[in-house]
């Protein structure tokens, strides 16, 4: 009789045990594997479309051109609290030649009514950010798969709802992170796989885009937005900086974000902005902000890598997401886009990305065109949505799995707490609890 | 070694990765194991166990799957 089973021995578990101070209920059994999440081909994906304000619209109109360029996506129901931005939605659907979708516009939670009565393969949603956790956990507690903007989730305990719903039902949870298909930022992947800059071991991200009037316009965003300003003092969104990089070094495929630091300066943006924007009196101008304008945090992964994540949307500034990585042979910048390659490149002096790309630019930037009118940030925008659409048609793993998005999305709640103490070292969670040594990387998709 | 609420968590977490379910523990039995397996480890001479002293005390606290077994593998 063999004592070694699962990958465990008895006297491993009894030797942890010494070590414990209580351990609950376990099983000894391997991590999950890396087909865990390549759920059945979905040849025709009708969808549900939750929240279709600036950026819903936008992801429903690419839906519908990627059906025009090849059929296969139907949208079949869609849910707004705002029942002219859902009806916009509906004569968006009808114009692409679609059967009309059922509208579902009774209030807050009316999803929950969309993911129970409708025959749905995704549920889609770009609601605020407080919904996005509750409307993918009904999707998939209803069968369906789960597709969020960014960010997924704003806390810990969030992220592992999410990831504990998706491995319990089986079901996709994705995070629509659109820069991961950035013509640089696919440049910079390709050039990393190609090993084109060595082994990556530094990389910098951010989103640095000056927000003042979008957090107090009386429409969209400023709807919401600010509100996280006032109460939050943290990187409150992280993933596109990091989404892309992360790609780049394997992180939940090879590697893992180990811990965070995190420190924010001081609070001055928004109230200057009010006072400089509002007439005396006016209720913006009594608004208290608890976000520093700009937040630094630094990631250190398992393999000993690091990141940094920066946060700055308060401040008069150009827009960057600054896109850096780092190997041993050579660098990438972004805004502007650089590259430097040691025996390539002059010495000590940057390359024009641009003289780059023809040579290596992303094959899937190289052949799949956007048909028409490009919207909302332009092909990129276009081509994530039509990468899922088809991962579910052939039924291979999606681009962003639940543990990236957990993963991604946790360096808010992370460097909130690294901030309020002084800067403490917070561990990230492993949400695929050991499977990011085995998963398998990304490839270099070309269609 | 994962932690679960039930054991159909566990079939169900096992069905879903096509993975066998190993043995599972309840709290409670890990719990009177410790009491009396880790009991003895602040002794100046910690006495070693018999294959059949382990035995007792396995099958004492209900863990009789063949994973508990300390009969010496015969390789
Ligand atoms: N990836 C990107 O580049 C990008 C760009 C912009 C916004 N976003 C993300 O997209 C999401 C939406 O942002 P936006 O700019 O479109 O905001 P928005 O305010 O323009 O749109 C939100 C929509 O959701 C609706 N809504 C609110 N609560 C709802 C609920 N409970 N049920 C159904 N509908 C509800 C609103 O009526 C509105 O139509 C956010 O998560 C944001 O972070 C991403």
């Amino acid at each position: 009789m063999t004592e070694k089973r699962f990958g465990l021995t008895r006297r491993q578990v009894l030797a942890a045990g010494a070590g414990a101070a209580a351990v609950p209920a376990f099983v000894g059994a391997q991590s999950p594997r890396a087909s865990l999440l390549a759920a059945p081909p979905i040849p025709n994906v009708r969808i549900g479309f939750v929240g279709v304000g600036g950026m819903g619209t936008v992801h429903v109109r690419n839906l519908l051109a990627v059906h025009e360029a090849s059929p296969g996506v139907e949208i079949r129901a869609v849910c707004d609290i705002v029942p002219e931005h859902a009806e916009r939605a509906r004569d968006f659907v009808r114009e692409a030649g679609g059967a009309e979708p059922t509208l579902y516009t009774r209030g807050e939670r009316d999803y929950e009514r969309m993911c129970a009565e409708e025959e749905l393969d995704l549920v889609f949603t770009a609601t605020p950010w407080r919904f996005h956790v509750p409307v993918c956990v009904a999707a998939m507690e209803n069968g369906k798969h789960a597709a969020t903007e960014v960010p997924a989730a704003t806390t810990i305990d969030e992220c592992w709802q999410l990831v504990e719903t998706a491995e319990r039902t089986g079901r996709h949870c994705v995070m629509m992170e659109n820069c991961n298909y950035g013509r640089w930022e696919m440049m910079v992947f390709h050039l990393v796989r190609l090993g084109v800059l060595g082994e990556v071991l530094h990389a910098e991200g951010g989103y640095l885009h000056d927000l003042r009037d979008v957090k107090f316009a009386n429409r969209g965003e400023g709807l919401w937005r600010r509100a996280h300003s006032h109460t939050r003092n943290a990187n409150l969104y992280p993933t596109h900086g990091l989404g892309p990089v992360a790609n780049c070094m394997d992180i939940g495929r090879g590697d893992r974000f180990d811990y965070l630091v995190s420190m924010s300066g001081p609070s001055r943006g928004l109230q200057d902005y009010a006072r400089e924007h509002f007439p005396e009196g006016a209720p913006q101008r009594a608004e208290e902000f608890t976000l520093g304008d700009v937040n630094l945090s630094l990631i250190k992964t398992a393999r000993g890598r690091t990141i940094t994540v920066v946060h700055d949307t308060n401040l008069p500034r150009p827009y960057s997401r600054i896109n850096l990585v780092q190997g041993t042979r050579g660098i990438f910048q972004g805004y502007p886009n650089r590259v430097y390659v040691e025996g390539r490149s002059e010495s000590h002096r940057w390359d024009d990305a641009e003289t780059w790309y023809e040579e290596y630019a992303h094959p899937l930037w190289r052949n799949v065109a956007s048909p028409g009118e490009e919207l909302g940030h332009g092909r990129m925008d276009y081509l994530e949505d039509y990468r899922l659409i088809r991962c579910l048609q052939e039924g291979l793993p999606t681009e962003m799995n639940v543990y990236d998005a957990a993963a991604l999305s946790a360096v808010t709640d992370l460097s909130e707490r690294s901030v309020a103490d002084r800067s403490r070292p917070m561990d990230f969670p492993d949400f695929t609890r050991g499977g990011w040594e085995t998963f398998e990387k990304l490839p270099v998709v070309t269609d | 070694m994962l932690f679960f609420r039930s054991e159909d968590e566990i079939r169900a977490w096992c069905r879903g990765r096509g993975v066998e379910p190993g043995p599972a523990v309840s709290v409670e039995q890990l719990w009177r194991l410790s009491v009396v397996w880790y009991g003895t480890r602040l002794h100046p001479e910690p006495p070693r166990r018999t294959p059949d002293e382990a035995r007792a005390i396995f099958v004492g606290v209900g863990l009789t799957d063949p994973f508990w077994d300390p009969v010496p593998r015969q390789e």
